[in-house]
């Protein structure tokens, strides 16, 4: 059963652009230079109920504008929008029920209170009863072990503290489809893997669907089994994770040290194709990225030895990173 | 009202939110009487050069009229239409509208729970200091005092309305405190609270007496000083009904159209 169903789906937003200097702001004080952007442009897919589906993109793709519709939020432009049966938009509050969202970058906790008591307004919000909500606590605390500062006021907490408050936030009311928009933004490593474990565990045992957008590849790899890649409003690819490795070129790398630091144009002159991607991380450590099918790691490093003596290597390949970052620098360029 | 309790939790959060901010409470119970004491000077050197009574209102008639008039707003006012401003502005907003609650009704009894907040620890201690004072004179009467809490129950209603018409601008022109400063004037003489609508000229008058804001602050405190007669009280009152019916109306279609039009982009 597809849980999320979306064909069309357009937003544009009005913007004005201003122009620069002293004359150029009284200018704009008369008359203002409008245009329309495109922030989602047409776009379509589908999610399958149980699904955890990784959006990613540069900045300014188009990302949290989908999330925006998805969660009723905003008004689409255009197009259709359908999840679990309801018309987001059209059914903003009872849509309501039916999901959990977290947004990264803000806290949907209150600033002057404490946390356990936004929790509780949550819970009679969502209608909790008092049974569940005190077990859905209890479990909480296993994973994110909330207990040690439950007391404490949200603008008193440290980021990873108040991330964690925001996910248990988010699922407190049990809903079968999550919203996870950067949540491991600005966490270090304990706090980000604690968090992806709790995600799991919560797919596992809830059958939760999550749609996770993010910049950090590693909680794609981690956790999603599907990505869609978004950028200037266009549905670029949309796929397993394994498909995308190969569709945008399944490549490996070689990291080489060599004896003496070689020079890396000497390096490429000597190699003598442009597909071999050259990198030196810091002198004397080369890395190579290059095609499997044309060349193995074994003949490159035979070849590269006979000229410039190679001390130690290692291979291995391309990550999703990798491949993100060089799709990124494709569209900047 | 099924969610009655949930909104009754949006009145006890936005009445701890404020508890949280000591120095802010304390520095508006210093503002009115401040105001107040202002206004004293003025007065007192006006009715000096110029007979006992002006447009009807003796000394201590004027000063009674702006005490219990600015006791009304130090309650009436709890920042909404600021507060929705700011939340479009910075994209806050998306919590509320992720909650399985309306937005207009969550708004009023957050907001209910602010002034609450602000009654208990700023209006009633006020009151108290200035009872024993020329500054407040007791209402008129038992009648008066009856038809003036009803009217102060309007006109409560009412000041949120327009708090709310104000901060959902927003949708509109994003977040400007100029706009919102020009209002809240504007409403400030429309309503009576610089100045009793009596003293207005006449033609002003007249077309201030077609406009729903006189209910605010300038219906309540002419019924405390029966000034109008306790008689007269419910046909006033519908009317305040009546507007306030329709503001809130309007605001509805306003808050609707708004949001087609809500853009929060980033984060």
């Amino acid at each position: 059963m597809d849980a999320i169903r979306v064909s069309h789906l357009t937003k544009e937003y009005r913007v004005s652009r201003r122009r620069e200097g002293f004359l150029g702001g009284v200018r704009d004080l008369f008359l203002r230079r409008r245009e329309t952007v495109r922030a989602v442009d047409d776009i379509a897919f589908a999610i399958r109920s149980g699904e955890t589906v990784g959006l990613i993109g540069p900045n300014g793709a188009g990302k949290s504008t989908t999330i925006k519709m998805l969660t009723g939020i905003l008004r689409p432009t255009a197009g259709e929008v359908n999840v679990l049966g309801l018309t987001p938009y059209k059914d903003r509050r009872r849509h309501a029920r039916q999901i959990g969202v977290v947004f990264g970058q803000r806290t949907q906790l209150w600033w002057d209170l404490a946390v356990i008591e936004a929790l509780r307004l949550l819970a009679r919000i969502y209608r909790v009863s008092a049974e569940d909500f005190k077990r859905r606590l209890e479990l909480f605390d296993e994973t994110l072990a909330l207990s040690d500062f439950l007391d404490r006021q949200v603008r008193k907490l440290s980021l990873g503290q108040r991330m964690r408050c925001d996910l248990a936030a988010s699922l407190l009311h049990n809903p079968p489809l999550l919203f996870l928009d950067e949540p491991t933004i600005g966490m270090d490593v304990a706090v980000k893997a604690r968090m992806r474990d709790f995600i799991r565990s919560t797919r596992k045992e809830f059958g939760t669907t999550i749609i996770l957008t993010t910049h950090d590849t590693s909680d794609i790899e981690e956790l999603c089994e599907r990505l869609l890649l978004i950028d200037r409003g266009l549905l670029l690819f949309d796929g397993g994770l394994e498909s995308f490795k190969n569709s945008y070129g399944r490549k490996r790398t070689l990291t080489i040290d060599f004896e003496r630091p070689p020079i890396t144009e000497a390096l490429s002159e000597f190699l003598a194709d442009p597909e071999i991607r050259l990198d030196e991380p810091f002198p004397g450590r080369v890395t190579l990225t290059f095609d499997p099918s044309v060349y193995t790691a074994h003949r490159l490093i035979d070849k590269l030895d006979a000229r410039f003596p190679v001390r130690d290597f290692s291979t291995a390949e391309t990550d999703i990173e990798s491949i993100v970052r060089e799709i990124y620098e494709g569209f900047y360029a | 009202m099924r969610n009655l309790g949930v909104y009754f939790h949006y009145a006890l959060i936005g009445f701890l939110e404020l508890l949280a901010y000591r120095v802010t409470v304390v520095m508006l119970a210093f503002s009115i009487p401040v105001i107040l004491f202002a206004r004293y000077f003025v007065f007192a050197a006006l009715y000096k050069t110029d007979g006992q009574t002006v447009e009807g209102y003796s000394l201590q008639g004027i000063l009674t009229y702006l005490a219990v008039a600015w006791i009304l707003r130090s309650f009436f006012r709890s920042g909404t239409d600021r507060r929705i401003g700011r939340s479009v502005r910075e994209g806050d907003i998306v919590f509320d509208l992720l909650r399985p609650v309306d937005y207009h009704a969550l708004t009023f009894f957050r907001s209910f729970g602010k002034s609450l907040n602000r009654f208990l620890l700023v209006s009633l201690p006020m009151i108290l200091i200035l009872a024993g004072t020329d500054l407040l004179a007791p209402p008129a009467g038992f009648g008066a005092l009856v038809a003036f809490l009803f009217a102060v129950a309007i006109a409560y209603v009412l000041a949120f309305e327009t708090q709310f018409f104000i901060g959902i601008l927003a949708f509109f022109t994003g977040y400007n405190i100029n706009i919102i400063w020009t209002f809240d004037m504007i409403v400030q003489i429309l309503a009576g609270l610089l100045l009793p609508i009596h003293f207005f000229p006449e033609a002003a008058r007249r077309v201030i007496e077609w406009m729903p804001f006189r209910h605010i602050y300038y219906t309540p405190v002419q019924l405390y000083m029966g000034q109008i007669d306790a008689a007269h009280a419910p046909e006033l009152l519908a009317e305040a009904c009546l507007w306030t019916l329709a503001f809130g109306g309007l605001n509805w279609i306003v808050y609707r159209a708004g949001r087609n039009r809500l853009a929060i982009a980033g984060g």
